[in-house]
């Protein structure tokens, strides 16, 4: 029966060409390019290789044009903020200067395209303002089409995160598989060749068939962003990018492995083929999902009922701790009567207010940070999404650059204020009440007194060293898979079905 | 025949490994992310009726009809436990006012805005996704294995007719993929109806099954195209790999590119900042002429023994004030007709132009809907999204029962006479006027313009103070001052009913079953010449 299956067989890739040569003299890697190169064959054969190759450039050089396309929107968005803000500061008092909101502004992440790590959806405004009686902003400027679904935009990891493993997957899964069931492994492993180096020149070929059209893709990308989209990208962010390569590389690599193992494990190629289709639904959508499912239940956010009610007990503090004397506020020309006596009062109840609700603000966002933290680490499991970690701190994307980014706005804040307190201090006709408008300085400010917003982005040497546990992680996960296919890729059997 | 064909094609289902991987996938993660849904669905709805209930509070103390702005409060889809759709992102609270024609909801952002990275997973989409792998996996080799071992020859030798053969493995492969799929039915529903606190109602158990009819209009299709690819490879191997290759194209790629496409390269904001900038000059320009209107009445433009002393502002122009005299109150009556008859038509022209930014929004919709309408997967979301009431649709549907609800709390107003009234602004009683230099013994008309300022200064006084703080409570106190409401209308969500929910799902649906007409007509007509071997 099995003879015979194996005649009304329709002839698989492998049958076309000729059995595996190896020629017997010569130095010791020429096997392994024939191997090589005959692998290189079986791969790019058939419909699978160029619908792939086609695939990750597409998508990689769509990456660039959308984020061209974002990168010119968000910066036009920014302008036109910063260009009212200019105009607030022309001619502005210390008076004016302490109930305006002062925006902190995130610039749009240039390298977008490459790691875009939810750049594109968290808050990139951080308005403050220095008096207790204004509530801080922290938004997001650029809207995008409330009326599409939710979805993260296109970027060079969505290929080596999604694209790249199942290329790995469908190009590879019958590698050893396909080999045996034709009878050429047998073959190929009665030559004196070490078994070691017949998994290398599978490996190699299988890797160059995901590397090529990756790199095809980011070479591609990468000049429609700075020829075409107009990105302006610095060799430091030229570096990153690099890095990235790098590590879609690496991941390339990654999960050729994992192909090679399934393939030598399976008894039968739909097997190997279910394995690794199951095997990356785990990996990509069913262990990132579980695990935002779990850090949302295991470190929930505060609701806004929760929220309020920490606010209205704020509230009920303040009128208990000051009863009665806060929020008087007279006419300054009434009020310097008495020394503004009910103006101080008030002034030091509303500047503990804020300083209580700074601390409810802040806990929301630290434990949102916190949500995002869990989710991430339970996520890292599966190789995937330990990918894109390490993507998102070797370029300083992802939850880096946001918690940078309060954590800078807020230092911005405390210059403004100690500026601003330095101003007032002397003007003498002042009534020092800080910060409240119509109780400081009258005069006006100087052009280019006032500090500016300035972000600064994570360094390359910062961003690697960041980097390195996930690394490490990393390295031992793929050492491990080495060992692993190395020693099932050894005792493969060749026997007949 | 066909039963033998089915029967047999199931148990090779269940046998087989694939099949009880994705059966467990599929539940596990259906009982998952329904669980969280679950819990966050219930913290919804306590949100949503605290806030009820606070509105109902603040509305009882509204003393002036210019205060008067009810919130217009969505309540949350039960159903979006099942599909999440809209519902994350978009809000459910609009104020209700004068000054504004509803455009936008505001409200809970539940979402942690930086967990962007990170999918959401609901049934319809652990359906689509894993299901949808399934189906194929469960097909694509159901001819070309055959083919190869020779069956499928004995098959014919034994006079069972071509057609027998695919309606019986079609049939047996759907009786295999329904398993997991009701499986994850069962399991969500169950979780469902334990753990949320209002019980579904029949129209929301009729959309159910409107959702598992999508389901199974789905993954019917996806069987069929597993079938397609199976009559049409070469041989099992490439079978294979097309049906994974063209399940990760049409499940992953083209949603995602045809979302991302569409959001970056419909470029709206110019027209955003256009719209921005024509607003802030319409307001401007309506501000300086109600700014002019003011100025005219002498009473108003200078303070004077007339003057209300106190003044209050709150949200979308809420005024009140207190403490002025009877003429004063005619003069700020006089500018409030004025005010209230611009405010409509100024509403309604910002509302103009905020409405031709959402048009743009809506040809960006329309191209991401184009170019996802290959994809099974999008138009089942899109199918199941209109069922379980958290389509886009729905949210329109809710704002145009916002911008109604406002005409007839308008014309409620209208009918009380409130905009030409005193009571717009104002709670003073009538026959009871304190305007404030009464507290210092003297009437309005004695005071001299050259004196208000020391007059005023007088007030300081503790003696003057007690007795204004005495009024100001006597004021807060009593309740003859509130304003009687009890027959103002009240804002009611119709939530989405059946017939509602299937006309606007009809285009999906339609998409779904003619594709599936289509495979199918293509699977008989390549089966009808299949040489074997």
């Amino acid at each position: 029966m099995k003879a015979s299956a194996r005649s009304l067989a329709a002839p698989s890739s492998s049958e076309v060409h000729a059995v595996p040569w190896v020629p017997m003299e010569s130095s010791r890697w020429s096997p392994v390019a024939a191997i090589f190169g005959n692998e290189i064959r079986r791969v790019t054969d058939g419909f699978r290789f160029p619908a792939f190759a086609l695939l990750s450039i597409a998508l990689m050089a769509l990456s660039a044009i959308t984020a061209g396309a974002r990168y010119r929107a968000e910066i036009h968005e920014q302008q036109a903020l910063t260009q009212d803000y200019a105009g607030q500061l022309a001619g502005l008092t210390v008076d004016r200067a302490v109930e305006i909101l002062h925006p902190a502004l995130k610039p749009p992440w240039k390298l977008d395209l490459v790691v875009d790590g939810g750049q594109t959806a968290t808050p990139d405004v951080y308005e403050q303002a220095l008096s207790a009686l204004v509530a801080p902003e922290i938004r997001r400027i650029q809207s995008r089409n409330y009326r599409l679904p939710n979805q993260e935009p296109l970027d060079w990891m969505f290929v080596i995160r999604v694209v790249l493993p199942l290329a790995a997957f469908l190009l590879g899964y019958d590698a050893v598989y396909g080999e045996r069931r034709d009878g050429t492994l047998k073959l190929l492993f009665s030559y004196p060749v070490a078994r070691w180096k017949v998994m290398t020149g599978k490996l190699l070929a299988l890797w160059s068939c995901l590397a090529a059209p990756f790199l095809t893709g980011a070479a591609l990308s990468l000049l429609l962003a700075v020829g075409l989209e107009g990105i302006p990208l610095q060799p430091g962010d030229l570096v990153k990018a690099g890095l990235v390569v790098l590590l879609g590389l690496w991941g390339a690599g990654f999960f050729a492995l994992i192909s090679l193992l399934v393939s030598s494990l399976s008894r039968e190629n739909s097997t190997s083929l279910s394995v690794l289709a199951w095997l990356w639904v785990m990996a990509v959508i069913v262990v990132p999902a579980v695990s935002g499912l779990l850090a949302h239940r295991l470190r929930p956010i505060p609701s806004e009922g929760e929220t309020a009610l920490r606010l209205r007990a704020i509230n009920q503090q303040i009128a208990r701790e000051y009863t009665g004397r806060e929020g008087h506020w007279r006419r300054p020309e009434w009020a310097a009567a008495d020394d503004y006596a009910w103006e101080r009062a008030s002034a030091a109840a509303e500047n503990r207010r804020q300083t209580l609700e700074e601390g409810v603000r802040r806990q929301g966002l630290t434990r949102k940070l916190d949500q995002v933290r869990l989710a991430r680490s339970l996520a890292s499991i599966s190789p995937v999404s330990l990918i894109q970690e390490l993507a998102e701190r070797l370029t300083g994307s992802g939850l880096w650059r946001d918690e940078s980014f309060l954590e800078q706005a807020r230092r911005f804040r405390s210059a403004l204020a100690g500026r601003i307190a330095e101003l007032d201090r002397r003007d003498p006709e002042s009534p020092h009440i800080l910060f409240f408008s119509g109780y400081v300085s009258r005069r006006p400010i100087g052009e280019g007194s006032l500090p500016r917003f300035a972000f600064r982005e994570q360094p390359v040497r910062r961003a690697l060293a960041s980097g390195l546990s996930a690394l490490g992680v990393f390295v031992l996960e793929t050492a491990a898979l080495a060992a692993a296919s190395l020693f099932i890729f050894s005792r493969v059997d060749t026997g007949d079905l | 025949m066909v039963g033998a064909v089915a029967r047999k094609e199931l148990f090779n289902h269940l046998a087989s490994f694939r099949f009880w991987v994705g059966a467990l996938l599929t539940l596990v993660l259906a009982a998952s992310s329904t669980r969280v849904a679950a819990g966050d669905y219930n913290l919804r709805l306590n949100s949503y009726l605290d806030r009820v209930t606070g509105e109902q509070k603040a509305l009882r103390g509204v003393t002036v009809y210019s205060y008067l702005q009810p919130l217009a409060v969505r309540p949350p889809e039960p159903l979006s436990v099942l599909d999440q759709g809209f519902d994350a992102h978009l809000g459910t609270d609009v104020v209700i006012h004068l000054f504004a024609i509803p455009f936008e909801a505001m409200g809970e952002r539940r979402g942690n805005e930086f967990l962007a990275a990170i999918p959401s997973v609901d049934l319809t989409t652990v359906v689509s996704v894993v299901l949808g792998l399934l189906a194929l996996l469960l097909t694509c080799d159901a001819v070309t294995s055959e083919t190869e071992d020779g069956t499928l020859r004995a098959v014919f030798a034994n006079g069972v007719s071509r057609r027998a053969v695919l309606a019986g493995k079609f049939a047996g492969s759907l009786l295999a993929i329904s398993l997991p799929l009701a499986g994850g039915l069962v399991v969500s529903l169950a979780i469902l109806r334990l753990l949320i606190r209002a019980p579904l109602t029949l129209d929301q158990w009729l959309r159910v099954a409107g959702m598992a009819g999508a389901y199974g209009a789905y993954l019917s299709l996806m069987l069929l195209l597993g079938l397609l690819i199976s009559v049409a490879a070469r041989n099992t191997s490439q079978a294979l790999g097309v049906s994974v290759l063209l399940w990760f194209v049409l499940t992953i790629v083209v949603p995602a590119t045809s979302v991302a496409m569409a959001s970056d390269l419909v470029p709206s904001e110019e027209i955003k900042r256009n719209t921005e900038s024509r607003i802030a000059e319409l307001t401007a320009a309506y501000d300086r002429r109600l700014a002019e209107e003011f100025r005219r009445a002498p009473l108003l433009a200078a303070v004077s023994g007339h003057t209300a002393m106190t003044f209050a502002s709150g949200g979308h122009r809420a005024v009140r004030y207190r403490h002025g005299s009877a003429a004063y109150y005619d003069a700020l009556a006089k500018y409030f007709q004025f005010e209230t008859a611009a405010a409509a038509r100024q509403a309604e022209r910002v509302f103009e132009l905020r409405q031709r930014y959402e048009r743009r929004l809506r040809t960006g919709q329309r191209l991401g809907t184009a170019l996802a309408a290959l994809s099974p997967a999008f138009l089942l979301g899109r199918l199941s999204e209109s069922f379980s009431g958290t389509s886009i649709a729905e949210h329109d549907r809710f704002l145009a029962s916002c911008r109604r609800y406002r005409g007839e709390l308008l014309a409620y107003l209208e009918r009380q006479g409130a905009f030409g009234s005193w009571r717009w602004f104002s709670d003073d009683p009538p026959g009871e006027l304190r305007p404030w230099p009464y507290y210092l013994g003297l009437s309005p008309e004695a005071v001299d313009q050259r004196q208000v300022n020391q007059l005023i200064n007088r007030l300081n006084e503790p003696g003057v103070q007690a007795r204004l703080r005495r009024d100001r409570e006597a004021i807060e106190r009593d309740p003859s001052r509130l304003l009687r409401a009890d027959d103002m209308p009240r804002f009611f969500y119709q939530s989405p009913d059946l017939a509602g929910t299937l006309r606007r799902g009809a285009p999906a649906a339609a998409a779904l079953l003619i594709l599936n007409a289509i495979v199918a007509a293509a699977v008989w007509a390549r089966f009808h010449r299949y040489e074997l071997g």
